[in-house]
């Protein structure tokens, strides 16, 4: 920029540049704050949304805590046909579809299930994957294991695989291939822990775990063989009081 | 130019100045100007930062939770630091990806679930009712914070409980759990003790010799030391003469909070809503409704009724618009100046809020009681006496670190300034000599070992070993850990060998019973043949706390099912080093208990109002369903976020 002599010919120069470029400027200005505006709205929208919506979902959970299902239905049906694009009413869906399955209404927590499958929401997608796995367990149970297998066919099971290999291996049992879920449950097994894993094992465990190093033979004769099953199926009593003299001894070592 | 600037000061450039710097504030508020956070970043999360400030106070927390759950103030916990911290940190970074992942899904806490929830916490109650003076009281300026992070746990709490509380166990599962949960088994087993071999198996002395050089840490003395120490307690300071009246009274005066019980009002009101951006014709038809009504119950028509037929306010409609007890700070202003110029019975006007109209009817007054002078003059006095000895005793202490400090080459200077008594102990270890009970607590026995105190010679800081009681110490003597001769420890080394060498051969003499079962396809004569027997067959459960070998139990719950006419055979070694084959006969599956089992056990259950324990396991395991599929939403969000740890900045607090 060149120097100026005289305070007018600044003036001059500022006047003139305005002139040029003034109304981009101001245009720009203009433009900027409308986007600002626009973006402060709009956050705003969202979190009114969200709000009414936690609301319901709030609602819902109360009602469904005092058992009042009627008005649990009432809320859920505002929640969903108003919000149906928010996760609230994912989470109530899979809540109702509980709800459902402990009044014996399986088709109705069939539908719900699948409609949050159908939602496919990407905001939190693991929400889908619990659904799904949901639906495939219920399919199970009802001995439908087509309808199982082809729920979960081609999925990509992004952090589920536990939850997955653990229901490949459920199939495999259903189907009795001891040897597939044998592998399907150790797979499972790498990603779990706490009170999930000890079932889990538990199924492993009752397909023979230790199977490799089992030997089978004739059964040993044995004083009194008592091939009685116990009296009571909750505390079962030995057949035979005495104590082997083998664990005696090694009682004294 | 800046006196350019201040020439122009008052006109138009100065406006132009203050409308953009005060753009910012209109849009993204001033709060962060106002609260600037220390900012040590121990970790971002998709660049939210998370600070060292907050790190080290969930540290702290997560340390009086876990002191307060083995009830123990004064248990060490330093063994644990490096999993207290790094277990802290997940959960930071876990609550932090959660939260985000929330938020930007739509998901929302409002203010009035918000306040029902802070308003439950029993901290902020006053006789069972919430106390707006209370919360303020505890809180203070950190009020706003304190709702921040709670709205955020609500948030996150919301998509946990979400998930986990709607998890399933279907009927087939059920099924399959009660099948291999209450399952039995009938077993025999045959044991190789280890004992057999006692005769049999020698010590040489080149064989204690190798082993006395190849576990030589496991021979060793103790390290050992005595200290010396300076103790200071509260119980010995003495107390302060007789307080005079005056200054008692301006103690109550000052006090009078805790002396107080708020008044309470028990009232029910009718509310017709005008919404914030209401126009004029709407605010005035609100007016004319509620105009109406209140002539309806001027009219004597139930104010109940009225309440549910046409109040706004979803929480008290339905209880005749009953809003029950509540104190000082809970209602809008304008409602509780109504409320204050009002006499039980009575119905107020229009009253204008923020909501709307109310028309208020005023049910009940608990007044505000004030404990008089004379009634707590007692208490008070006990209440200054504990204050002068803690301020006196703090006071101590923090003379007593300093001169810790500044003297770090002995007691001599502690001793003659604040005229205590130098102590010493005898030697002991780590762990403590029962013969000195100093030597017996934890933080006295780390602070001893510890780099300063043993290595550097130094006074210890201020260690406190009991409720306002504190020692100072030094290592007096130090008897370093060393090899104890081999002379002393023969007999045990022998011993140790043995012991190894007869665990071996029952294992031998096991595996090789087992290869024999193998290859003869029969389990008598083999055992037969070394003199060993099979126990009698009996039935084992699970967990089968009546069976005396639980390695046994666990085993044969591994081992599959056994065909017609056949058993399966296993080997494990046992803890006392003896070595047992396993013989599963047959297995008998679980049943689910009948529903008659199930009402009588119910009916026994009765008093107790639990679920049977049917039920009771099914809640269990949908709690650990819901549990595994949280974790795995939840690794999966954090497989979807940038998340970085400073890991240097995780151990300097």
């Amino acid at each position: 920029m060149s120097v100026y002599e005289t305070e007018d010919q600044q003036v001059e120069a500022l006047k003139k540049w305005w002139k040029e470029n003034g109304n981009s400027i101001i245009f720009g200005l203009v433009l900027g704050f409308a986007l600002l505006a626009g973006w402060r709205w709009w956050q705003s929208y969202t979190e009114q949304q969200g709000q009414i919506a936690s609301a319901l979902y709030e609602q819902v959970m109360i009602a469904l805590e005092k058992k009042d299902i009627k008005l649990a239905n009432k809320f859920a049906g505002k929640l969903l046909s108003d919000y149906s694009d928010n996760p609230y009413s994912v989470l109530a869906s899979l809540n109702l579809a509980r709800q459902d399955l402990k009044a014996g209404e399986i088709n109705s927590a069939h539908a719900r299930l699948q409609w949050v499958i159908d939602q496919n929401g990407d905001d939190l997608p693991g929400l889908t994957h619990i659904a799904r796995l949901r639906k495939a367990r219920l399919f199970l149970s009802e001995n439908k294991i087509a309808e199982a297998k082809n729920l979960i066919k081609g999925i990509d099971e992004g952090s589920f695989k536990a939850g997955y290999a653990e229901l490949r291996g459920d199939i495999a049992l259903k189907e009795g291939n001891k040897e597939d879920a044998r592998k399907d449950y150790r797979e499972a097994l790498k990603f779990l822990d706490g009170p999930h894993k000890q079932w889990v094992e538990l199924k492993l465990d009752d397909l023979g775990s230790e199977k490799q190093t089992v030997i089978e033979a004739k059964p040993p004769t044995i004083p009194l063989a008592a091939s009685v099953p116990p009296v009571s199926p909750v505390s079962p009593v030995s057949p035979v009081s005495p104590v082997s003299p083998v664990a005696e001894e090694s009682g004294t070592k | 130019m800046l006196q350019n600037i201040r020439d122009n000061a008052q006109g138009w450039i100065a406006w132009l100045i203050v409308i953009f710097i005060s753009i910012p504030f209109a849009f993204w508020g001033i709060e962060e100007y106002l609260h600037p956070t220390p900012k040590t970043t121990i970790a971002e999360v998709n660049g939210v930062e998370l600070s060292q400030y907050d790190f080290k106070d969930q540290v702290n927390q997560r340390k009086r939770q876990l002191h307060a759950m083995i009830q123990n103030q004064d248990i060490d916990l330093s063994f644990m630091e490096q999993e207290i911290r790094q277990s802290t940190l997940k959960q930071m970074i876990e609550q932090e990806v959660l939260k985000q992942a929330a938020i930007n899904a739509g998901l929302r806490i409002n203010d009035a679930l918000l306040v029902r929830n802070i308003q439950s916490f029993p901290d902020f109650q006053e006789n069972g009712v919430f106390s707006q003076k209370r919360y303020e009281q505890l809180l203070g300026d950190r009020a706003a914070s304190f709702e921040r992070n709670l709205r955020l746990g609500m948030l996150t709490g919301q998509v946990r409980e979400g998930v986990i509380r709607s998890a399933i166990f279907t009927d087939y599962e059920q099924q399959q759990y009660t099948r291999i949960e209450k399952q039995q088994r009938l077993i025999s087993y045959l044991i190789v003790p280890r004992s057999r071999f006692k005769d049999l198996v020698s010590v040489s002395d080149a064989e204690i010799e190798a082993h006395y050089k190849k576990y030589a840490t496991q021979y060793m003395t103790p390290e050992k030391v005595s200290i010396e120490y300076v103790e200071l307690s509260k119980s010995d300071l003495v107390s302060q003469e007789a307080v005079d009246e005056e200054t008692l009274k301006n103690y109550y005066d000052e006090h009078k909070a805790a002396f107080t019980k708020p008044g309470q009002w028990k009232a029910r009101h009718i509310l017709i809503q005008v919404a914030p951006n209401a126009t004029k014709n709407e605010k005035d038809a609100a007016r004319k409704k509620a105009q109406e009504i209140l002539a309806k119950i001027q009219a004597g028509e139930s104010f109940a009724e009225l309440a549910k037929q046409f109040s706004d306010d979803p929480g008290s409609k339905n209880k005749g618009g009953d809003l029950g007890w509540f104190g000082s700070g809970i209602m809008v202003k304008p409602f509780e100046n109504a409320l204050k110029g009002m006499k039980v019975g009575e119905v107020s006007g229009l009253v204008k809020s923020q909501f709307g109209f109310h028309i208020i009817k005023l049910d009940d007054v608990k007044p505000e009681v004030v404990r008089p002078f004379a009634e707590v003059r007692t208490q008070l006095a006990e209440d200054m006496q504990k204050e002068y000895l803690d301020s006196k005793f703090y006071g101590k202490v923090e003379e007593l670190a300093n001169l810790a400090y500044e003297h770090p080459e002995g007691l001599e200077e502690l001793k003659n300034t604040l005229n205590l008594k130098i102590k010493t102990t005898g030697l002991f270890g780590r762990n403590g000599n029962k013969d000195y009970p100093i030597s017996l607590n934890p933080k006295v026995i780390s602070a001893a070992f510890s780099d300063e105190v043993l290595k550097e010679g130094f006074n210890s800081e201020p260690v406190s070993i009991g409720e306002q009681h504190v020692v100072v110490l030094r290592v007096k003597d130090h008897v370093a850990a060393k090899a104890k001769p081999l002379s002393e420890v023969r007999d045990e080394i022998r011993l140790a060998i043995r012991q190894e060498k007869t665990q071996a051969k029952a294992l031998a003499l096991g595996k090789n019973l087992l290869e024999q079962i193998k290859a003869k396809g029969d389990a008598d004569l083999p055992a037969r043949s070394q003199n060993l027997s099979w126990s009698p067959a009996q039935w084992v459960e699970r967990n089968d706390a009546k069976f005396d070998k639980p390695e046994i139990v666990a085993d044969v719950f591994k081992l599959g099912r056994p065909v017609k006419d056949k058993a399966l055979y296993h080997g494990i070694e046992l803890d006392n080093g003896d070595y047992a084959l396993v013989a599963v006969l047959s297995v008998k599956d679980g049943v689910k208990t009948t529903t008659a089992q199930a009402e009588t056990e119910t009916e026994t259950d009765k008093d107790s109002n639990k679920p049977n324990p049917n039920e009771q396991a099914i809640l269990e395991q949908e709690q650990a369903i819901g549990f595994s599929e949280f974790n795995q939403f939840l690794s999966g969000l954090k497989a979807n976020a940038e998340i970085k740890v400073y890991s240097d900045k995780l151990s300097d607090i």
